[in-house]
């Protein structure tokens, strides 16, 4: 430990603090709001500093001609008490007190009062979380089970006890409210505490040391800042909210102090005389509430992720049938007649943030026939999800295809209106997903999730689908079927669930089923059990199977044909002997370098050196060539790229051979 | 089902100790005795000691909170020294008023919280979705006693709707009791309506991204299926722990909003006890108020339990 934490580390936080907030404020800079809310605190810490020199008035300086003044803004002409109204911008009470004056005023004990009382509950609330965590155990769970009791209660209720203790006055009450608030201080810092230690525990195990309490506080502070950040902003917000509320009740604050609260509590009893006089210090005290919480937010956000996308808005495709799609593509005339499910010059496109759009997929074309198993092949990156996503019509808004065709039989799916494309779903195509767990809903038994497709497109009622249910998971061999339709999917293991994935798919009986990595997650020996099950499901129902993966292995098991993808293109198909014994594209084969087996022992297992480009980031020409032992400068021209019969003249080759590569004929793949 | 209510129940009977300690601790901290605050300034140290020993307050600390926790037990909160009545009659007489508005209140809250939270969920980043996040952060920003005293000035004062002061009991006339309580209830239940919906919304926003969603739209299910039979359920578990933690927030803003509607409820009886020091009070108030807490989270926990079984059934 001791030597690591001397070279790498020393001076990599650093950089990545610098980096990170860099970042930070690059995304916190387009929150106009919170800028906004920024400058408005700015502004009322600049007014509670220079207060006196503000304000026309003093406090309690009676003006006995000018008494339940409107704002002069308004017509004060029927208003016989009033005789200046000029002189008094927000009106006058019923002693003729300046209401902007008592405003101003009230800005610096708002503004004293919230760091009085954020600043108290950070010091009682960090250091019991941060101890909690530290020593953990009984100490830890005794701790935060009274943090939690506190938390629970009304904070007016404990601020009521503590005045009531203390005695009025503001510092009390501030004392009550940092009590009262400490608590989410406790509770954050615990967190974070608990959470680093668990990594620190893993990583420590990994390299044989144990971590340091010194190492642990390097990792916290900066971990603990963003949140704790965000939770101070929003506290002050809570801390301001609070002290008003005491306030108007006359408990805390002297009565004769003109807080925001105490102003609105005198105003209540004036409120059919004088309504205005309530209207100032309630904006006030929502407006600073409101940039507290907006700052909050937007720090949060600049810090945070981002949710605007989800699984169930789709945008239809509406450009079908473009110039893409009149390309011919290299399937041939009879595979595409009798073709389960084939895709033609797919092209699939996201806006992005700055506006031009980025192409995901670009002429993807495949097709499978009925019984038949094609496996799809590429790193990650590749496009391979993306590309059946694209068959289902379930691509993630806001991406969307661009063009192309789907067809799904005799079916053409593209430009299909959505309520139609639903009953097509589950009954004639469906899917099985790579987190067998994470693709059950967690919060419903597995028969109830089982039965519903079926009602909607066999026509079952609730018993028939129940009973079919039960028997399709006795089908893909799951132990005790009757009662674990009773279970939820927590209490299955992931080949199990999986099971129950494959269940699922297949319960409306569908004439292609796509696997999307369906063992990726599953440890090797359950990995063989569902690929056997495919297998023996596929040969009983002639199923078509599109199997996606990233492991060649696998494929050479299922596949009867196959696709190799890279970054968002298919770049060699063929028959899966002839593609893995032959391969005729410089990534194919360096996939096939990379497996275990060709390694000579001693030596370092092969890589493919880089990455696979992102989509805004695709190089020209042949998008291979950066990472290419085999390229020349041709492959960075605009060569044709479109996928050429592989016409090597040995007998290995079939007539389904296809490769993108331009050199193919001059490259010795041997 | 059965075991979760039963843990639940017996987890929540050291709380409940918890909060009779805190109360009870609250009158040992002040600074004097009980006996110096009832008598005048110019009592003789001998008729304090003799009124501790009548009260029973030289007794060791802990006799003394058996004692006291007994008589708790059997009703008996001790006699209100501003009020001069006993302390359980006193609350008896009020809490019905803060429960109205309470109730009230959290009815408003969850209903149009869940509504808008759900509508803006399910299209994060469409107009309504943008207004709704605007309007709930205004929401959450407002004082409800201010918003109670807006509502009073145009609902009640301008348009004549409402009663503006004061609180007619159920029994005397249903209808005067919605009536009365109408106003303090939108007070208390727009701000939570706020903070629900905001919670709704992201969690609603974050379940539709999760991958069970995608695998019920490959089975061919419609939006509505998905969102009424897949979607909900798992958004609400999040949402209902931000509602039981709001309870306590609207408990304690009722106080508040109590004084601006005039009502003879919990909240001005304990402000007044805390600026007259009336400990005796203020000890029952927080017994009682703290205890219904405790019960409330309870329930909240049973039903959180009911919609999460990874937490039913393990």
């Amino acid at each position: 430990m001791a030597a690591l934490s001397s070279d790498k580390p020393q001076d990599q936080p650093k950089e990545k603090t610098l980096s990170s907030f860099g970042r930070f404020w690059q995304r916190f800079r387009k929150q106009r709001l919170a800028i906004v809310a920024l400058l408005f605190l700015l502004l009322l810490s600049f007014v509670s500093i220079f207060r006196d020199q503000l304000m026309p008035f003093t406090k309690d300086q009676a003006d006995f001609f000018s008494t339940f003044c409107q704002p002069s803004f308004a017509d004060n002409s029927d208003v016989f008490t009033c005789q200046n109204p000029e002189e008094h911008i927000l009106g006058t009470d019923e002693l003729g007190r300046d209401a902007y004056s008592r405003l101003i005023y009230g800005t610096r004990i708002s503004m004293q009062a919230s760091l009085l009382g954020v600043a108290i509950a950070m010091i009682v609330g960090l250091p019991i979380g941060l101890l909690a965590g530290f020593i953990g155990g009984r100490f830890d769970r005794a701790v935060m089970w009274i943090v939690d009791i506190i938390f629970s209660l009304p904070g007016i209720l404990i601020a009521f006890g503590v005045i009531a203790v203390l005695g009025n006055g503001l510092l009390n009450a501030m004392i009550a409210v940092g009590i009262v608030l400490s608590t989410r201080f406790s509770r954050l810092a615990r967190g974070i505490v608990l959470a680093e230690r668990e990594e620190l525990y893993v990583d420590g195990a990994r390299v044989g040391g144990l971590p340091t309490r010194t190492i642990i506080f390097k990792h916290i502070l900066p971990n603990i800042a963003p949140p704790l950040i965000v939770q101070t902003s929003l506290l002050f917000g809570a801390v301001i909210l609070i002290e008003a509320g005491l306030s108007f009740l006359g408990v805390g604050v002297p009565v004769s102090e003109p807080s925001w609260g105490r102003m609105l509590a005198d105003s209540r009893s004036l409120l059919s005389t004088n309504p205005f006089l309530s209207i100032p210090p309630g904006v006030a005290i929502a407006l600073t509430v409101l940039a507290w919480n907006v700052l909050g937010d937007g720090l949060r956000d600049a810090l945070g992720r981002d949710i605007t996308n989800n699984q169930l808005t789709t945008v239809n495709s509406s450009k079908q049938e473009t110039t893409a799609s009149k390309k011919p593509s290299h399937i041939d005339s009879r595979t595409a007649r009798n073709a389960a499910l084939i895709l033609e010059n797919i092209e699939v496109r996201f806006p992005s943030p700055r506006g031009e759009d980025v192409v995901i997929l670009n002429n993807v074309s495949y097709a499978v026939m009925p019984g038949e198993t094609l496996g799809i092949v590429g790193e990650s990156g590749s496009g391979k999800s993306m590309s059946v996503m694209a068959s289902m019509g379930i691509i993630p808004s806001p991406g969307q295809v661009s063009a192309g065709t789907v067809r799904l039989g005799q079916k053409s799916l593209t430009g299909m209106p959505e309520s139609e494309l639903e009953t097509l779903r589950g009954k004639e195509i469906a899917m099985i997903f790579q987190e067998p767990i994470a693709s059950l809903n967690p919060a419903l038994t597995v028969g109830q999730q089982l039965i519903q497709p079926m009602q909607k497109h066999l026509g079952l009622n609730k018993t028939e689908a129940w009973d079919r249910a039960t028997d399709l998971l006795r089908q893909v061999r799951i132990p005790e079927p009757e009662r674990r339709m009773d279970e939820y999917p927590h209490q299955f293991s992931g080949g199990m669930a999986q099971r129950v994935g494959i269940a699922r798919a297949l319960s409306c009986n569908p004439s292609v089923l796509i696997a999307d990595e369906p063992t990726t997650a599953l440890d090797v020996t359950v990995q063989g059990q569902i690929i056997d099950l495919l297998k023996d499901l596929q040969k009983d129902l002639g199923l078509a199977i599109v199997f996606i993966t990233h492991d060649l292995g696998v494929i050479a098991e299922v596949a009867d044909r196959i696709a190799v993808m890279y970054a968002g293109e298919v770049i060699e198909t063929g028959d899966v002997h002839t593609v893995l014994t032959n391969p005729r594209h410089p990534y194919t084969k360096a996939l096939l370098e990379t497996l275990p087996h060709h390694g000579v022992s001693g030596q370092r297992l092969p890589v493919i050196e880089g990455l696979v480009p992102p989509p805004t980031n695709w190089p020209t020409g042949c998008r291979f060539h950066p990472r290419c032992h085999f390229a020349t400068e041709t492959c960075s021209n605009g060569a044709d790229l479109s996928l050429k019969p592989v016409q090597t003249g040995t007998k290995l080759d079939d007539r389904d051979h296809y490769s993108a590569c331009i050199r193919v004929e001059e490259i010795d793949f041997g | 089902m059965i075991r979760l209510i039963t843990s639940r129940v017996l987890t929540t009977i050291p709380l409940l100790f918890v909060v009779t300690i805190l109360a009870f601790t609250m009158v040992q901290l002040m600074p004097g005795s009980i006996a110096e605050i009832i008598l005048d300034a110019g009592a003789t140290p001998e008729a304090i000691a003799a009124l501790e020993a009548e009260m029973g307050i030289d007794r060791p600390i802990l006799v003394q909170y058996f004692d006291w926790l007994a008589s708790a037990l059997q009703g008996d909160l001790g006699t209100s020294l501003f009020f001069n009545a006993p302390v359980t009659e006193l609350i008896g007489g009020s809490w019905r008023v803060t429960a109205s508005i309470v109730l009230g209140g959290m009815i408003v809250g969850v209903t149009l919280g869940l509504i808008l939270g759900i509508v803006a969920g399910l299209r994060p980043g469409s107009l309504l979705d943008r207004l709704s996040t605007i309007g709930a952060s205004v929401g959450v920003s407002l004082p409800a006693f201010w918003l109670g005293m807006l509502l009073a000035l145009i609902l009640g004062v301008r348009l004549d709707l409402f009663p503006v002061i004061g609180y007619t009991t159920f029994a005397e006339s249903p209808l005067g009791w919605l009536h009365s309580i109408t106003l303090a209830s939108l007070a208390l239940g727009i701000p939570s309506a706020a903070l629900i919906a905001r919670q709704m919304r992201s969690s609603m926003a974050n379940v539709l991204q999760s991958s069970y969603i995608r695998a019920q739209r490959a089975m061919g299910l419609t939006r509505w299926q998905i969102v009424a039979n897949h979607a909900l359920k798992n958004a609400m578990i999040p949402v209902v722990t931000v509602i039981g933690f709001r309870l306590a927030v609207v408990v304690g803003s009722a106080f508040i909003v109590e004084t601006v509607f005039v009502l003879p409820g919990l909240g001005r009886q304990m402000a007044t006890a805390v600026t007259q020091q009336d400990l005796i009070y203020v000890q029952g108030g927080v017994v009682v108020i703290g205890g219904f807490i405790i019960f409330a989270n309870m329930l909240i926990d049973i039903i959180y339990g009911f919609l999460n079984p990874k937490v039913r059934v393990s």
